[in-house]
């Protein structure tokens, strides 16, 4: 049964994989077991989607079937394990920067993976990370920046949390169109995603999940 | 300076799937229904708002890393010279589809409706490549049968630093379709685009395909334009 469920989340089956999963719940299965297929199943997703079979709207659908995993299992899940998240993740385009589609998907991304993502928007200052940084405790942020034009906008919020004195527990992750280990070392962010799975990867990382 | 604002643009799902969709997402009835649920929402409340502006002018004389048009203007940026080394005028053009689609795409997906939020997203890329597409042409026609006019060449591809977009606004007279650029050099609406295109004889052609195929992001940009369609 939990391959069943892999195999079809994985292949993007929508009905197949909520009829599995109302099946396993009526048959008293532990929630979580099923949470963990799911997972599996969106590890290979994300695989299919770096090795170019899947595209970004396969990705979105699947987890946009996660998400609807989610909501059908989320009655049956203790308090406790309902409110447990990964971690916390502060997300948005940097300063100067508008665009918000690839930002959009990371956090949807990073939600339905069981991170809390606290999204400010689009053309957000350094100060305004720093203060929700400072408000949530998170320890990851996220900066998108679809442009060359954005990496000075990172560098400059990179060294805004620095200034900060948060840099020591805050990890610094950032992705757009032309982020390189060039742009990386440029702006000081310790690490940099290429898409929304490697987003993902990266957080789990930070968190001492991978 | 001509303004254009009478072209239509109607993105079907072949143009649309050729932007980053796989076979598993439009094979999927839901994805599928959801993208027809889209065009439906596109063109029954106008989300498309396509405007053009451009100017064309004459070149003076070729200077390092660009050229000197009439008026004393200067256009530097990456190879131009070398790309369009032939070229008896620059013609720049920039053209939207307006803040309406986008501003939807947005809202969706602060809804929570990511899914549809990117397919209109991709629905909006479409349609700036068909109108830039549409544009290149109407400019040739407008320059006449006698004139030779090159692909298009735009901002961050091709060779032409993204810092060339402000000089090809000002050439274009985009102001006059309420386009403008950010603090950042960005482009305001996001779903717009500016183009550079050499005019005069033996000015080189190439297919949007192939000007895809040369991108460095060619590999992994997920709005490329893929040989097999669905």
């Amino acid at each position: 049964m939990g391959e069943d469920l892999v195999k079809a989340l994985a292949d993007l089956e929508e009905e197949t994989v909520m009829e599995i999963v109302r099946r396993r719940l009526e048959a008293d299965e532990d929630p979580m077991a099923i949470m963990e297929d799911a997972r599996k199943a969106m590890e290979i997703v994300g695989q299919r989607f770096s090795d170019g079979e899947y595209f970004i709207p396969e990705l979105v659908f699947s987890g946009e079937i996660l998400k609807e995993v989610t909501a059908l299992i989320k009655p049956r899940l203790s308090a406790s394990a309902e409110q447990e998240r990964l971690g916390e993740v502060v997300l948005g385009t940097v300063a100067g920067d508008i665009h918000d589609i690839g930002k959009d998907i990371v956090g949807f991304m990073l939600d339905v993976s069981g991170f809390k993502v606290h999204d400010l928007g689009v053309d957000v200052p350094p100060q305004r990370f720093v203060e929700k940084l400072e408000e949530t405790g998170s320890p990851i942020l996220g900066l998108s920046g679809f442009l060359t034009l954005a990496f000075d906008s990172m560098k400059q919020t990179v060294q805004a949390v620095e200034e900060a004195g948060l840099r020591d527990r805050v990890k610094i992750m950032i992705g757009g169109g032309q982020v390189s280990e060039e742009v990386r070392a440029y702006t000081g962010a310790d690490a940099f995603g290429k898409d929304a799975v490697e987003g993902v990867a990266l957080a789990r990382k930070f968190m001492g999940l991978a | 300076m001509p303004v254009i604002d009478d072209i239509h643009v109607e993105p079907g799902i072949e143009e649309i799937a050729r932007r980053g969709m796989g076979n598993a997402a439009l094979s999927r009835t839901r994805v599928a229904g959801l993208l027809r649920e889209v065009l439906e929402e596109v063109g029954a409340e106008g989300l498309l708002r396509p405007r053009a502006a451009y100017g064309e002018h004459r070149v003076e004389g070729i200077i390092e890393g660009g050229f000197r048009l009439q008026g004393d203007v200067v256009i530097r940026g990456g190879w131009l010279p070398d790309i369009l080394p032939r070229a008896r005028s620059l013609v720049a053009a920039a053209c939207t589809i307006g803040p309406a689609l986008e501003r939807r795409s947005s809202l969706y997906f602060r809804q929570g409706e990511q899914l549809k939020g990117f397919l209109l997203d991709i629905v909006g890329s479409a349609a700036v490549d068909l109108l830039a597409a549409e544009v290149c042409r109407r400019i040739k026609e407008d320059l006449g049968p006698g004139t030779g006019v090159s692909s298009p060449l735009s901002p961050g591809a091709g060779g032409l630093p993204l810092s060339l977009q402000a000089d090809l606004l000002a050439l274009a007279g985009a102001e006059r379709i309420g386009l403008r650029i950010t603090s950042g050099g960005m482009l305001d609406p996001r779903k717009s685009l500016t183009m550079l295109l050499g005019t005069g004889e033996g000015m080189p052609r190439w297919t949007p395909e192939e000007a895809c195929a040369r991108c460095p992001m060619a590999a992994e940009c997920p709005y490329r334009l893929r040989e097999e369609v669905p």
